[in-house]
């Protein structure tokens, strides 16, 4: 009986035990704190105005594109954009463990089949966004594609208009002829020294990021630039999950303004159909690597008064990566990059007109405007500008999406050795490259503001005025300054319509006085006045301060 | 209500004016005649004196200005007659500062204004001396030039008048014509705020009867 009874209390207490075990799965389920997924949305057009309500609803521009914008929101904010008016399609939500990118592919597709963890969407004519969680995705698209990896959150700020320099648009031509120092260094160019080291690029057999011989060349990079005397570092990073790679970065400080940077650069890497065994990438992209050497040998001999970067990225073949990593650092630390020159393949004009593709997006024209302003008269190949924000496959778009003025000096045509085994220093054209290095070089140089011997004006001082009739008024602006100590023929007056420039000069020849009237204005707006002062050979100096028109009134 | 400004006292234009008006006034009186108008369409010429209405536009234009006129009068009743009228005025100026003390920038002017008016009088008695009252519409053309700069500005406002006067029988045909008039032709906005184009003007003329 007694053992009965003791069964008995053992298999209530059992059942009490299950009972308390189970309870919590039993009891109604209490929703879990977890972060509200985001949606992917496709939003058209890519306006300003669009940017400030996905922004203010919590969302953030995952991508820019021609005629749409990729953004990622959160659930609960889909129907504010509704309110606002905004039409948008869906794209989903990013499962934990995906990746997305974009991917450049001129196909129907670009996927050799369609497996089941591969995704694929058709954004605009050209650009698919993929989103896969197999990391062995490559495989399946189809040469040639070029890829970008997208990051959904906190990558974009929006579109922040990058500071101009401090140049003239209307007279860059003329100016940038007159800066004899340009002209130098413009002549140093070498044909042979490019050939020198794209060949030594291509003998490191492959320079696939995440493989020995790309951090071999990335080596071989930083030994070059220590040889100039440049201070040159590593910046180390990771991708895609485990594998590791370096950008190669040095700096030619500037004299007057060091924070303020140019910055050139371009991928070490490459890649092929067997990238692991041999990816000699003469034309990509050996070739821009090169230019940076070459332009780092001819800069470093001189003085500016901006600093120049000077930057080889990896992992650009994997989805730009190490550009990516760069940008995203410079932003964050504050870096006051005003215009970046990405250079990818400029080797390979083919059997067409000698072109050289200037590409920007919408707040980058004004860099496109200005590298072919200035650099056109010392090239015979023709500078072509391209404004498309959906052009994203090189590094300058790690830049744009960071709020960077930044184009992509790339050559006009179809390499037919594009990512393959066969793209080797025989099948370039280094007349053209020569001219590449040159256009880009005069641009840079002009853009950091040669340290030239001619002083500065200073002492600019503007009042302005109004004169009215009874329907009309225009604004009359009286400049003046204090004379140069150098001996100088006379002075040239810019002016800008927005701080910064770009800047129109009003004098086609200099004037020798120290006071200047800019009449017959509009009365409604502000106007920023800049001075340079021109010697007896015609040599010009830099820009002095700007003043407003109204600043000392 | 604008008052005359003192210094319109001494304007050369206003004493023979006066002095006009209180002789045309003053003849019915010392005559004695009391005769109906013979005539009931009249055509007249006249010129006077504009005092402008707005100070911008006296500033501007410190000149004065003598506008010309032409009259077409047709009476319609005992006491009423209708009249139509184009009147022209030039003037010359200099541009003002917007910000006086800056330094200074000045740009001769030019200004024309053609009006076409379109009003009605009534007339107070049927004496050699008619006082009258009346009031209408006028069309304003006006071009404002900047002669040393490429900037004019042309435009067509419409406006009221009122006016009151007086008709002198000097013979059989002619009639002497005194009339003070204030006009308002509001022209929009410029660069110093509401600008309208009217004022007070003084008109002194000569009318004959057709038929």
């Amino acid at each position: 009986m007694a053992r009965r009874k003791k069964l008995k209390s053992f298999f209530l207490g059992l059942l009490l035990l299950g009972f308390i075990s189970f309870a919590p799965a039993a009891a109604p389920a209490i929703p879990a704190e977890t972060p509200e997924r985001p949606l992917l949305l496709k939003i058209a057009p890519p306006a300003e105005e669009v940017i400030r309500v996905v922004v203010a609803a919590g969302g953030t521009v995952v991508q820019d594109l021609r005629s749409s914008l990729l953004v990622s929101v959160p659930a609960a904010a889909v129907s504010r954009l509704r309110d606002e008016g905004l039409t948008f399609t869906s794209v989903g939500s990013p499962a934990p463990g995906d990746s997305y990118f974009l991917v450049q592919s001129k196909l129907p597709s670009p996927l050799l089949a369609q497996p089941g963890n591969i995704h694929c969407l058709l954004l605009e004519e050209g650009v698919w966004l993929l989103w896969t969680d197999n990391p062995d995705f490559r495989g399946w698209l189809i040469q040639p594609f070029r890829l970008k990896a997208l990051r959904l959150a906190g990558g974009f700020p929006g579109r922040s208009a990058a500071m101009p320099p401090r140049t003239d648009e209307g007279a860059a031509e003329s100016r940038a002829r007159s800066v004899s120092v340009i002209q130098d260094l413009v002549a140093k160019v070498s044909l042979e020294r490019l050939r020198t080291d794209i060949l030594a690029l291509q003998n490191f057999t492959t320079r696939y990021a995440s493989t020995a011989p790309c951090e071999a060349a990335g080596d071989f990079i930083l030994q070059r630039f220590g040889q100039l005397g440049l201070a040159a570092a590593a910046d180390p990073f990771v991708f895609e999950w485990h594998y590791a790679s370096r950008n190669i970065v040095a700096v030619i400080p500037g004299k007057a303004a060091p924070e303020h940077m140019v910055l050139v650069c371009a991928h070490y890497d490459s890649t092929s159909n067997y990238p692991l065994v041999s990816a000699p990438g003469a034309d990509d992209n050996a070739s821009g690597t090169a230019a940076i050497l070459e332009m780092a040998r001819i800069l470093a001999a001189e003085k500016f008064n901006l600093s120049i970067g000077l930057l080889c990225v990896s992992a650009e073949e994997w989805g730009l990566y190490g550009s990516a990593h760069y940008a995203q650092e410079a932003r964050q630390q504050g870096a006051e990059i005003i215009a970046v020159v990405n250079l990818d393949m400029i080797a390979y004009p083919g059997s067409r007109q000698r072109v050289l593709d200037v590409i920007g997006n919408r707040q980058s024209e004004w860099l496109a405007d200005r590298f072919i302003a200035v650099a056109q008269p010392y090239v015979g190949l023709r500078l072509a500008k391209v404004i498309d924000a959906s052009l994203t496959w090189s590094d300058h778009s790690s830049f744009w999406d960071q709020g960077y003025a930044a184009l992509c000096g790339i050559e006009d045509s179809d390499n037919p050795y594009y990512h393959s085994t066969s793209d080797t220093l025989e099948t370039l054209d280094l007349a053209f490259a020569t001219e590449a290095v040159q256009a880009s070089l005069a641009a840079v140089a002009e853009l950091a503001q040669p340290v030239t011997s001619l002083a500065a004006p200073t002492g600019l001082q503007a009042q302005s005025q109004i004169s009215a009739s009874l329907f009309a008024s225009v604004k009359t602006v009286f400049l003046n300054w204090q004379a140069n100590p150098d001996p100088v023929a006379g002075y040239h007056v810019f002016r800008a319509e927005k701080s910064g420039g770009p800047y129109l000069r009003l004098t086609a020849q200099p004037t020798t006085g120290t006071s200047f009237k800019d009449s017959l204005l509009a009365s409604d707006r502000n106007y920023f006045y800049v001075l340079t002062a021109v010697d007896g050979q015609g040599r010009e100096s830099n820009y002095s301060g700007e003043v407003r028109d109204d600043e000392n009134n | 209500m604008r008052t005359i400004n003192v210094k319109f006292y001494r304007r050369r234009a206003f004493w023979p004016a006066l002095f006009l008006g209180l002789f045309f006034v003053s003849l019915p009186a010392v005559t004695g005649a009391v005769e109906k108008p013979r005539q009931r369409f009249f055509i007249g010429l006249a010129a006077g004196y504009l005092y402008p209405q707005q100070g911008d536009f006296r500033e501007i234009y410190s000149k004065a200005i003598w506008p010309v006129e032409l009259q077409l009068e047709l009476a319609v009743g005992r006491k009423i007659s209708v009249f139509s009228a184009a009147r022209y005025m030039e003037t010359s100026g200099n541009t003002v500062l917007l910000f006086p003390g800056q330094p200074a920038e000045a740009y001769a002017l030019n200004w024309r204004m053609a009006t076409l008016r379109l009003g009605v009088n009534y007339r107070l008695s049927s004496s050699r001396f008619v006082p009258f009252v009346g009031a209408g519409a006028s069309a304003s053309f006006y071009r404002e030039q900047w002669l040393d700069a490429p900037l004019t500005t042309e435009g067509r406002k419409a406006g009221f008048f009122v006016q009151a006067g007086g008709r002198y029988r000097l013979q059989r045909r002619w009639h002497a014509l005194v009339q003070l008039e204030y006009a308002s032709v509001p022209a929009g906005s410029g660069p110093r705020g509401q600008v309208n184009l009217g004022g007070l003007s003084l008109f002194l003329g000569l009318l004959a009867g057709i038929f």
